[in-house]
This record gives structure tokens, sequence and C-alpha cells, in this order.
């Protein structure tokens, strides 16, 4: 067979083919080990010598030609397998949908985030706890309303709920050495109907810090810290004297209002302020029912509710919201 | 507490503005929370004087009066006969507003035009006198609005439990003194003279309950009606006159802050005690119940019945009416505890008990005693008083509190002068003498001797009055161990994976209905409120899942939504414990153009979920077993666990268990415990296998009731350290009682290139072990 017709045979083939599986057979019939192109080249030596170099080169080129094109009609076929079409982008996509964390677990993320930043532990105590990690060791006297069947829930044996996160404070001094610093996060339970502002379920985060000569300057150092990343660099605060059993001297704290920048509307009773905690230094009783002696060490402890933190910073205006779980509810805070 | 200001401005003359006032109050401890004017609803009330009167022309009853507010001149049609020509009066002109939304018109009465209306004090809502017009002390100007002289401003206060003290006005008066740095009016009193004994001597039994009993008998007393100043300031503390003698000693308890009782002295029968009730003793309170007292109750009694619940409420068997004549007046100081132990029992509130439970100033009975005598002496007559009879069994030495200086700073961080610290102290009322060393001797107040007790309740005092946005910030220097706690790290690393995943996180309550949970099959401990608010929410909750199941029923208004939801909770199960739940609902994908009728999805779904996570926080060697629960569907659940340690379960949930018929679409839960979940420590580099990955299929035949896990279990046994995954290709049924299984095994080795004959080593093996252990036979 002439060189010719090889060749021609091939394009032949080339133009016929169907599917890409059938390009390695007819790649094979022609220059593979025993193709047709290649067996022309064991034809060689039976050639007169002067035409040997001559006839070499044309099987040469017609073998680099029909690599060529194989390779050509490789890629021809991988690109046609992409399958591309004309697509209109502005038609929708396929959905995916994307969750969300909990508005109460990111308030308290960013919460930690300060105090961790600051160098404080966070320690988590449980939620049924006994009446002397709650009341007795928190200087709570035995008649105090909080003790009440009314205000607080009890379980059959004398166990309750925790009416706040404060009794992580005594486990913490009964079992660690000062100095430390900690800030306990977690829910609370009171005997509250439940209404835009309260729930008998509810979010604490407790903080103190234990050492040698802690005093109000400190307290409010650290407040000022929160304040400024929670509610902005601008937001002013302001300690007002009040009383607990756990501390003395005990304070609320008051962040200049933010809706109306201290003018005076609704939300802050026409005061100027909004209240957003309870403060104070460590009552020397708490520190001696707990085994740490109140000459040497002193501290302060501050509490909140995170759903009023999350309320007042994202303006959600019923608590009950919170707890409703209502999806287009939790889908609008990003986290 | 709510205060009248007026009432306070008999005792201290204010020279700031109100609001400032407040302010100052609430800086100090003593937050105001609201305040309001006493007659708001009054408007368009000025003082007016008549000028004319003369008869109505068509009625004999009425008169016809000529009226000025200082400028104009009104025609007004009066009823009432106590006026006369030249008197001050309130006058309503037309517009004005008077209480219970009454508006004065322009009216034709009997056809005459009247021009507004003169009132009576009982029109106006205060005092009970409608007889006649209310004639004003000629001290009132003509034309100014009657609010300026008869309004008043009601402020609320919080008061602390530390601050009994503050509970009346004369109390908060000595505060508003400290903190304006004035001085105040003390109230006046009468000097008693014995000018008849009493007929009754009193007995204190119930020592510890009764510190001090004082009294005075009093007797030819006439009760009648109030006088307009008693009835004025008893109504801004929102009480109504009920005769003299009560509002008397109702003034009184507002005034100084000590609550009084008043006996009938004529239907005291012998002689006074003071003692513990007997079991089963019966009386009937002024408010009318029937009360059957227990031994715990302490009482005043004759010596013939019980004539008092002792500093709650007196006994319908004593009280003065309006037929009094002699009277006897209790004075006495009740222990806290007690007064709170009957007040408590019995649900009764009370003014009286309130400032018992909280402690009232022992030293103020006999003064109380000479104040009540003298109003008595001002708005009424008497012929008699007996010595102020005076028990005080519980007199105590009032607290003596050695102060340091360096402590004030300790705690403060202010260098305070020593004089500024004893002027804040004395000005609050203490008695205070410096020794040596910058040390101070501090003498309590008796008003103040319930809460004052320690140095550390001197230095807030003063911290309080300093004020502590006074004080300097100092960042502390944070000390200690850093203790990082993985636990409270993984939960948040959790969160954010799964709503990564697409997942909600829900925070529904802890407490649940116990019924609720029995019916779901829950055999294990309950922890149950002994007082809870409902029976909804009875018990703390032992799963997570169930409260999922109702978020879900609450978000089933969204349509062709894919609802996925992850909840982490404390529970109870017999001890506490963290736990997780997740919850899968809808489609494989969402309905989109590409894809009208996504599949539902099943089981494994929700298992692939569960592994991606386990995954993420290290944990891939936890077990499935299959195992039924009662609220899962049958063929469809299983549990998971880690080594032998049961960790939870997973499963489709029973269509009967789902809280609302319009949940069309299987609902796939699962719930673990949290805590066996954490992995400790920093993740150490593998190296990556540098040699090929070579894969076999194994298609086998097996009986229905050989498991998965088995099969992987003995393929992982024999497929060596080489063998890396073995995934599940295909299930393809041959009859109800075999399937044929394709397994995809895929080999690498860290150390060299394994080559066709060590891998048929490998497949020789395990095929062998498959047909010898588990009958499995090879699919042609
Ligand atoms: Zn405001």
């Amino acid at each position: 067979m002439d060189l010719n017709s090889i060749y021609n045979d091939a394009l032949d083939d080339l133009k016929n083919i169907k599917n890409k599986g059938d390009l390695p057979l007819i790649k094979s019939k022609y220059i593979g080990r025993k193709g047709k192109v290649t067996e022309l080249f064991k034809e060689l030596t039976s050639l007169p010598k002067e035409e040997r170099k001559d006839f070499g080169q044309k099987i040469n080129e017609v073998q680099n030609k029909l690599k060529e094109l194989f390779e050509e009609h490789e890629e021809k076929f991988r690109l046609n397998a992409f399958n591309i079409k004309l697509n209109d982008i502005t038609r929708d996509a396929y959905p995916i949908e994307s969750g969300r964390t909990h508005i109460l677990n990111q308030t308290y993320e960013d919460i930690y985030n300060v105090f961790k930043s600051m160098g404080f532990t966070v320690v988590e105590g449980p939620e049924i706890e006994d009446e002397f990690h709650n009341f007795e060791a928190l200087n709570f006297p035995k008649s105090h309303p909080a003790r009440d069947t009314q205000d607080s829930f009890f379980f059959d044996d004398k166990s309750l709920l925790r009416t706040h996160t404060s009794p992580v404070q005594i486990r913490i001094m009964e079992s660690w050495e000062p100095p430390f610093a900690v800030i306990s996060p977690g829910k609370c339970y009171r005997r509250d109907t439940i209404d835009a502002s309260h729930s008998f379920m509810f979010n604490q985060i407790e903080g103190f810090l234990v050492d040698e000569d802690i005093g109000v300057g400190h307290l409010k150092a650290i407040l000022d810290i929160f304040v400024q990343k929670i509610f902005g660099e601008d937001v002013k605060f302001r300690l007002r004297p009040h009383f607990f059993p756990f501390t003395e001297p005990s304070m609320e704290i008051d962040i200049g209002c933010i809706f109306c920048g201290g003018k005076g509307c609704n939300v802050c009773k026409n005061t100027g302020w909004i209240e957003i905690m309870g403060a104070g230094i460590i009552d020397p009783n708490v520190f001696t029912l707990s085994g740490i002696d109140p000459e040497k060490h002193s501290g302060f402890a501050f509490g909140m509710g995170v759903e009023r933190i999350a309320m007042l910073r994202q303006n959600i205006n019923d608590m009950r919201l919170i707890y409703g779980n209502d999806l287009e509810f939790l889908k609008q805070f990003r986290g | 507490m709510e205060y009248s200001l007026k009432w306070i401005q008999k005792y201290i003359d204010i020279d700031i503005p109100e609001r400032e006032l407040f302010e100052k109050l609430s800086m100090s401890g003593s937050e105001v929370e609201g305040y309001k004017e006493l007659l708001t609803e009054i408007e368009n009330v000025c003082i007016g004087k008549i000028l004319k009167i003369e008869k109505h022309p068509n009625a004999d009853k009425l008169q016809y009066c000529d009226v000025t507010d200082g400028k104009e001149t009104f025609k007004v049609v009066c009823g009432a006969q106590n006026i006369h020509e030249k008197d001050i009066i309130p006058f309503a002109k037309i517009g004005a507003k008077l209480p219970g939304g009454v508006k004065i018109k322009k009216s034709k009465i009997r056809g005459v035009e009247s021009q507004g209306m003169l009132c009576s004090q009982k029109e106006l809502g205060f005092g009970e006198d409608h007889t006649g017009i209310f004639i004003l002390d000629a001290q009132y100007k003509v034309g100014e609005n009657f609010k300026k002289y008869f309004d008043d401003m009601i402020f609320e206060i919080e008061i602390t439990p530390n601050r009994p003290d503050l509970l009346s006005h004369i109390g908060l008066v000595r505060e508003i003194g400290a903190l304006l740095g004035k001085g105040t009016r003390k109230p006046a009193v009468e000097e008693i003279r014995n000018t008849v004994d009493s007929p009754i001597k009193v007995k204190i039994e119930a020592k510890d309950a009764c510190p001090r009993y004082s009294a005075i008998y009093i007797s030819g007393i006439t009760n009648g009606e109030s006088t307009e100043e008693i009835t004025y300031f008893i109504k801004t503390m929102g009480l109504n006159s009920k005769g003299l003698l009560v509002d008397i000693s109702n003034f009184n308890l507002f005034d100084i802050g000590h609550p009084t009782h008043f006996f009938d002295a004529d239907k005291i029968d012998g002689n006074i005690t003071v003692r513990f009730a007997k079991k089963g003793e019966k009386c009937t309170t002024i408010d009318k119940e029937n009360r059957v007292l227990s031994n715990k109750d302490l009482v005043i009694a004759d010596d013939k019945k019980i004539i008092a619940l002792a500093g709650v409420m007196g006994c319908m068997n004593s009280e003065v009416d309006k037929n009094t004549k002699n009277l006897f007046i209790e004075s006495a100081i009740f222990a806290p505890s007690y007064i709170r132990e009957t007040k408590k029992h019995y649900g009764i509130m009370s003014d009286a008990a309130y400032r018992f439970e909280r402690g009232v100033d022992p030293e103020i009975t006999p003064f109380s005693i000479k104040r009540v005598v003298y109003l008595l002496k001002q708005n009424t007559t008497f012929s008699g008083t007996s010595n102020i009879l005076d028990s005080y069994p519980g007199r105590r030495d009032l607290p003596i509190i050695t102060l340091k200086k360096e402590n004030v700073e300790k705690i403060l961080n202010i260098d305070l002068a020593l004089d500024k610290i004893t002027d804040i102290l004395r000005s609050l009322g203490y008695k205070v003498e410096k020794l040596i060393n910058n040390d101070i001797k501090v003498l309590v107040p008796s008003f103040r001797s319930y809460d004052t007790l320690r140095e550390i309740d001197l230095i807030e005092e003063i911290g309080r009055i300093y004020g502590f946005n006074n004080v300097p910030e100092i960042r502390p220097y944070i000390r200690g161990k850093v203790r990082t706690n993985v636990f409270w790290d993984l939960k948040f690393k959790i969160r954010k994976y799964l709503s990564g995943r697409g997942f909600y996180e829900t925070m529904t309550f802890s407490l649940i209905d116990e019924t609720y949970i029995k019916n779901l099959g829950y055999k294990g401990k309950i922890k149950s409120l002994s007082n809870p608010l409902n029976i909804e929410q009875n018990i703390f909750s032992p799963w997570i899942f169930p409260r999922l199941l109702r978020v879900l029923k609450g978000n089933l208004k969204y349509k062709n939504k894919n609802i996925r939801l992850f909840e982490i909770s404390h529970i109870y199960d017999g001890e506490e414990k963290e736990a997780i739940s997740f919850l899968l609902y809808g489609n494989q994908e969402l309905i989109n153009w590409r894809n009208k009728e996504p599949n539902e999805m099943d089981i494994f779904n929700l298992k692939g979920e569960l592994n991606a996570f386990f995954d993420l926080i290290g944990q891939n060697d936890l077990i499935y077993k299959n195992e039924e629960l009662p609220f899962l569907v049958k063929g469809n659940s299983g549990g998971i666990y880690k080594g032998e340690e049961y960790l939870g379960f997973i499963g489709m949930v029973s269509p009967e268990f789902l809280p609302s018929k319009r949940i069309e679409k299987p609902v796939f839960i699962a719930e673990l415990v949290l805590e066996p979940l954490l992995k400790k420590g920093i993740v150490k580099y593998t190296p990556i296998s540098q040699y090929p990955a070579i894969e076999r299929d194994i298609s086998m035949i097996f009986k229905k009731d050989i498991q998965i896990s088995e099969i992987k279990a003995l393929i992982e046994k024999n497929g060596t350290v080489n063998l890396r995954e073995i995934n599940l290709m295909d299930v393809y049924e041959m009859n109800d009682k075999e399937d044929a299984l394709m397994f995809r095994l895929i080999f690498q080795s860290q150390s060299k290139t394994l080559n066709d004959k060590a891998i048929e080593y490998l497949m020789g093996k395990i095929i062998g072990s498959l047909e010898e252990k588990l009958s499995g036979r090879l699919r042609k």
C-alpha cells in the first residue's frame, strides 16, 4: 500500500469516528506498534539505498501529521465533554441554606471574647444547685425573699434550680487558690411568668476577680473595657450604689442610653441611662464561707443578663422572641 | 416606697430642681424609679373669687354668682349654700377637666347659662367633703392655677433591703439632708404628762420576738373626720380616709416609719400579753378573715382573746370605731423573722409588716408615742394620758466600729482626708471619734443598727456618698494560672460548624412536661419540681429532642423549607449532663428549577451529618448499633457508642409521636451526651503517603441478617494497615433472604508501592474470611 492511500484512509476513519472510545483503536491501526504506517518503516530496508532516506522522511512526515491529528481529535472530544451551554447568570441558583448559631450564644461569645483577651478563664457550673451554694455561701439570710418558694424553683429534695450564676463563684473559691479571674456563663431560673422582659429561664454571665488589694477602681477599669467593646467606644457608663447580699459595696452599672444618646426616651425612662448589670466588691463573709482569708484577699464580682445585652444591642423589644425559636427571627442574627 | 415631695418639704427646704434631687438620690443608692403628679386628672382649674351672689331666677335652691379669675368675670350657677361673697374658691372654667373624666362645658341650668363650676373637695378628687364648696384660705392668689398650691410630686424609690431606715418621709429627709449638706426640721411632739393611770398593763412573754413594747392609754377621746391636711397627705400615699384615729396611725407610719396600733381600750379584757399563739387558737383580722393560728404566730392577747397578729394586722374585736372613747396605743418593735413567718404563712401584705420584717429603729417607740399624741392633740380632743408604758427586754448596745483609713483606700482606691471621711459619716448620723494611727471609732445610730455592723459597711457609706464614679480606674494586672476551658471552646466550634452545615441552633426551655416525656417512653430518673409554675413545665428535661420537635411544629408555616436544628443543653437523666440534639426534616435538596421533586431524606442523611461532625471533632471510631427505642421507627434507629460507652441514639421519629398532623415527611433525630466527645490535646502530624492508592471491588452475596458493620469489621481486620478505606458501593436485593453487596476497598501503604501480588494476597484473605465466617459467596 502506498503512503498516500494509507494517509487518506486514516483521514476517512477520523472523519467517520463516532465516539471517543474509537480514537485509540484508529490510532493504533495507523501509528501503533503494528500500525500501517509503522509497518512501512519495516519495508524501508527492502528499498534501494538512495530511495531509503527520501521515503523514510516521507513516512516520518505522515506519522507526525497523523499524531497531530489524533491529538487534535482527542482535545476536541475532551472539550465536547464539557458540554458547555449558554446560561443566563441571573437565573436562580440551586439553593443552599446556611444555618445560624443562636442569638444568645452569639452574645455569649462576644462577651466571652472580651474577657478571654484580658486573661479571664471561663468556668461553667451545674444548673441544679444546692441551697448552700446558691444562697447560704452567698450571704443570703435564711429569711431572704429570694429563698422563698415564691421566687425560686425547688426540687423534692432541697436542691433547686440556680437563680443566678453566682454559685460558681463559691465553687471556684472552694477549690482554687487566688489569684484568679473567672467568667461564668449559663442558664438560671426564677419563678417569673413570661412577658416581654421576663422569663423563668434566662442566661447570665458572672465575672469575678480575686487577688490582693482589689478595689472599686479595678472593677471600674474592667467594666470600662467591657462597655467599650460591647456597646461602643463612645458609650459612657456609671456606677450607681445598690445592694446585693454577696457584695459590699454593691452597685448597678448603667450605660448612657444608646437609643437617645442621653437626651431621654422611652427605653431609658427619660433618665438617659440604662441599667445593664450588677457589680460590687465581694463581701468578706462570702470569702470566709468559702475558705478564703478576707484579710489577705479581696476581689470584685459582676453579673449581667445575656438577654438584656442582646436585646439592647440588637433592638429586640420582647424577650419571648428569643425563646420563640422562629427561624425567621434566628436567621436575622448572623453571629 | 412612694414619697410625697410636699411631705418631704415639710422637713427640709429643697432649693434644687426635682430632677436634680432624684438624680442625687439615685446616685447615692436610692434609685428613683418613677415620679408623677398627684393631680394628673385636673386641668384648667384656677383659684377664683366670688364677687357677687344672687338668687337663681328660676330655682330657689340655686344661686347665681359672679366669679373672677383675676382678669375676667364669669357667670356661674352654684347649688351649695356655704358660699359667701369674697370667698376664695377652686374655679373650674369651661374646658376644665376633673377626676373621673369630668369635663366642664358651657351649659344651661334651668334656663340660665353657667360659665364654669365652683368645686368641692370631693369633685377635685381629694377629701371626702362634698357638702359644700371647698373654701380656701385668703393666702391663695386669685388667678393662679389650683395645682400650683395643691398638686404634689409623688416619686417612687426602690428601697434596698439594707435600708429599712428610709421607709418613711423622715428617713428620706435625713438622707437628703446628708446629700445636700442641709439641716432638717424635726417633727413636733407632745411631752407626755401622766393625768390618768392606764388600766391595762403589758407583759412580754416572747422576749426574743418582741424586744420592746411601749404603749400609752388615752382617755375621753373623740374620733371624727380627719382634717384637710391629714386627708391630703394620706391621699398622697394612696389611702382613703377611714376616720381620724386610723388616719393618724397611717400618717405616722409614713411620716416616721413606725407602725403603731390603736386599740379601743374598752374592748380589751384585763391586761395585754405578747406571746405566741397556741396551736388552733382563732382570731378574725380586720380584713374580715377568720384565721386559725399556729404556735409560730406572735400575737397580742388580752386575758380572754387574741387582739392582734403582732406587727402584721389587728383583730376586729379590738378595732377603734367612731364610738371609741378610750384608746390604748401600741408602739412596739417586733423581730423581723417572726413577722415574716406569720406574714408569709397567711399571705398578708400590710405596711406594718413590711416595715417590721425589714427592721425598725428600736429607739423610736417613745418618740412615736409623743408624736402620735401631738397629732391627736392637733386634730381632736381627749381628757387624759397615762405615762408611757415601756418594756425593753431586748435592749442592746449600739454597734461601735473601728474604721481604718488604709482600708478605705484599699477598697475604694481613693486617698480621702480623714476629715472628709468623718464629715461624710457624721452627715449620715454616725457619731465619730478620731483615734491614733488614722483610725476612727464610729458609733452607729440606732436607725442604722440593722445594717451597719462592720467596717466594710462604713466603707460602703463613704463610697456611695463620695460617689463611685469619682473613683479612678486602675487596670488590674491579671495574675494566676491561665486555664483554658477546652469543653467551652469545643461547644463554640460545634456551633460554628453546624451552622455552616445549614443547622439552626435553638434555645428552648429546659423545663418540660412529665406526662409528655413519659408518653415518649422515658423510663429513667426524673427530677421534678416541687413548685412548678405550671404542669407543662414541671420537670428538668431528660432529653432535648422533644423540644426540637416542638420547634419544628412552630416553624411549619415556612413551607418548602428544609428544617435542620440542633441544640446544646443541660439534661437530667439521673445526673445533670450536657447533651447535643439534632433534627433533620425535609428533602435531600431544596426544590429548584432543575429538580422539582427532590428525594426525601432517609436515616443515612442524618448519619452522614453526624459522621462529618464526629470527624471534625476528632471522633472517628464511634460505633452504630441497630437498637430499638419506643419513640423511633423500628428498623430505623440505633445506638451510638464510643467503645462500650453509650453516647446516645439516632433514628426516625415514629409518626404517632410527632407533635403536629401537618408534619408530612419523616423526621430524623439524634441525641448524644457531649462530654465524651471532647478530644483533648493538640493533633500531631502524620506523614502523607507518597505511594499510589489502589482500588479493588468485592461483590458478594450475604444473608440479610448479616450487618454491614460485621462485614466491614471482618474486612478491616484482614485488610491490615494497608487497607485505608472500605466503602459500601451497592446494595442489590437478590431475594427476600439475601442481598448482593459491593464494597470498594482502597489500599495504600505508608512505606512502599503495593504490587499486584500483595493486593491479591490481601483480597484472598478478605474473601476467604467473609466466606468462612459470614457465609458470603462471591457474586458471578
Ligand atoms: Zn434613652
